[in-house]
């Protein structure tokens, strides 16, 4: 048999692919099928992705908020008009579909924010609808499984990694853990307060990117 | 030493194939291939150094000394991909390639700088480790690094860059910007767009360019420090939220009509307030200077 699509898979999956190298992928993926098995799977995350991406947060918290303190909705960075590509290998399949499931459970979390890391959403309240805060604990309980899972993976491919980058990963980690840990517990002398909430939000998302990140980065050799 | 090519027809593609050698030694591979306009180039490489320039011919050349590798380049008229397969602890390969100007690029590395410089097309260049340096491009364009650093100058369209603990530079973009960084400094500097955003955790922030019109400016960080430098007359709203850090203003911060104000939070207007200011800083200084004026954060 002729190898694997590998990296050829995402560019198959995104219809980058013509011609010969699409003619080969065919013949290829006809005949092998943990190549179909990866292909499903590719375009079942890709699939969430989009829908995600497309679909208003499972409990659109604004405008109760935009209503109680008189404010226009907060600024949302836009994807643009630039086409996402979802350059995902098999063995990082894993860390894009926890991103994925992390954004599920986390209803307000917009699915550019992991597929177009970078982009910086302004940070969304967690006051729940009437105005009532949601407990800490509730806020981050979904990042917090994901973060766990993720973590857990990066931990498998520490070996794929070389030590200088898990060094400077680890490092990151420990300063947004900190960050974090400041945040929730201003969050828990002041539940209400908007900014605090967003901003544990948006450190919690950052941690969540940069596991995401690591978690996806190629092997060392 | 020239390296001897095995070259495949495979279609209409070739793929070329520079044969390993004996650990340690240096070896050189020097082919041109002839493409079409707009033909794409990506390159995936280990460890080493990748810099990218430009040819007037309608080719592309590469130059790569390697040692403890294959190097594996798939050619097509519009597509030329290029990767370094390391032998085991092996894998340096140092690139000098030449494309036509405004060729898209991608490139990745693991270990290995990457510079890109004069090919002004879209690039989406990434390191792991290594640094990143990309002058002139159009388009859209990305360049991101996990503990490199980052440099980007003479960018327009739309940019993504950042890294997890490098420094993040920007010198000279009429771009979008979203840039973004855990530990490392965030640096804007002469950078116009409409859309431009920063955010890091630790790292400072600092951005100097006109704010336009209709315009829309987030700046955020944990505990780094916010120093924002509008050049030319300032017309925005402004939000600053804070929750231990201070705001130090060359801007008179009237909370009078429009603007509003909560605990932690508080928003006012400088000039027509045509432009959406949003700075947000949990324990970090915000800065906000007139363009160009030294403040005490230059001084540390």
């Amino acid at each position: 048999m002729d190898e694997h699509l590998g990296e050829r898979l995402s560019a198959y999956v995104d219809g980058d692919l013509e011609g010969e190298a699409l003619a080969g992928a065919e013949a290829h993926l006809a005949t092998c099928e943990a190549c179909r098995a990866a292909v499903q799977d590719l375009r079942r995350v890709v699939g969430l992705a989009r829908a995600l991406d497309d679909r208003p947060p499972a409990a659109d918290l604004w405008p109760s908020i935009a209503e109680r303190i008189g404010a226009a909705r907060p600024d949302v960075v836009p994807l643009g008009s630039r086409r996402r590509r979802f350059a995902f290998s098999i063995p990082q399949l894993a860390a894009a579909g926890l991103a994925l499931c992390a954004l599920s459970a986390g209803g307000a979390v917009t699915a550019a924010r992991f597929l177009a890391p970078g982009r910086a959403p302004a940070p969304l309240a967690l006051t729940a609808p009437g105005g009532v805060a949601r407990p800490v604990a509730d806020v981050t309980a979904s990042y917090d499984a994901a973060i766990h899972e993720l973590e857990g993976l990066l931990s498998t491919r520490r070996g794929d990694l070389d030590s200088a980058t898990v060094r400077a990963v680890e490092t990151s980690l420990r300063i947004i853990d900190q960050a974090i840990a400041q945040a929730r517990a201003a969050v828990e002398r002041d539940p209400n307060d908007v900014y605090l909430n967003g901003h544990l939000r948006s450190t919690l998302d950052r941690k969540l990117d940069v596991l995401r990140r690591a978690a996806m980065l190629p092997r060392a050799s | 030493m020239k390296t001897p090519i095995l070259a495949l027809a495979v279609g209409l593609g070739v793929v070329l194939l520079a044969a390993p050698r004996p650990a340690g030694a240096q070896t050189t591979l020097d082919t041109t291939l002839a493409v079409r306009a707009g033909a794409r180039f990506e390159l995936q490489n280990v460890s080493g150094t990748v810099r990218v320039r430009t040819t007037r011919r309608q080719e592309i050349r590469i130059h790569v000394e390697y040692d403890r590798a294959r190097i594996e380049i798939d050619a097509s008229s519009s597509l030329v991909s290029v990767r370094t397969v390391p032998r085991r602890n092996g894998g340096d390969a140092d690139y000098t390639v030449e494309v036509p100007a405004n060729t898209p690029l991608t490139v990745n590395g693991i270990s290995s700088d990457v510079d890109v410089q004069g090919v002004c097309g879209e690039a989406e260049l990434q390191s792991v480790s290594g640094d990143v340096r990309l002058t002139c491009a159009q388009g859209n364009v990305s360049a991101t690094s996990v503990s490199g650093d980052v440099v980007v100058a003479d960018a327009r369209g739309r940019l993504e860059v950042g890294s997890t603990s490098g420094d993040v530079t920007v010198r000279g973009a009429r771009a979008d910007v979203s840039a973004h960084s855990v530990s490392g400094d965030v640096v804007l500097a002469r950078v116009e767009g409409q859309d431009v955003g920063a955010e890091s955790v630790s790292g400072e922030i600092s951005f100097a360019g006109p704010i336009r019109d209709g315009g829309r400016y987030r700046f955020q960080s944990h505990s780094g420090d916010l120093v924002i430098r509008p050049d030319g007359a300032l017309s925005a709203t402004i939000s600053v939220s804070t929750f231990s850090g201070d705001l130090e203003s060359d801007y008179p911060v009237t909370l009078g009509q429009g603007g509003r104000m909560r605990a932690r939070e508080f928003e006012f207007t400088v000039g027509g307030g045509g432009a959406r200011v949003t700075l947000a800083s949990f324990s970090g200084t915000i800065y906000l200077r007139r363009g160009g004026a030294p403040g005490r954060e230059d001084e540390r």
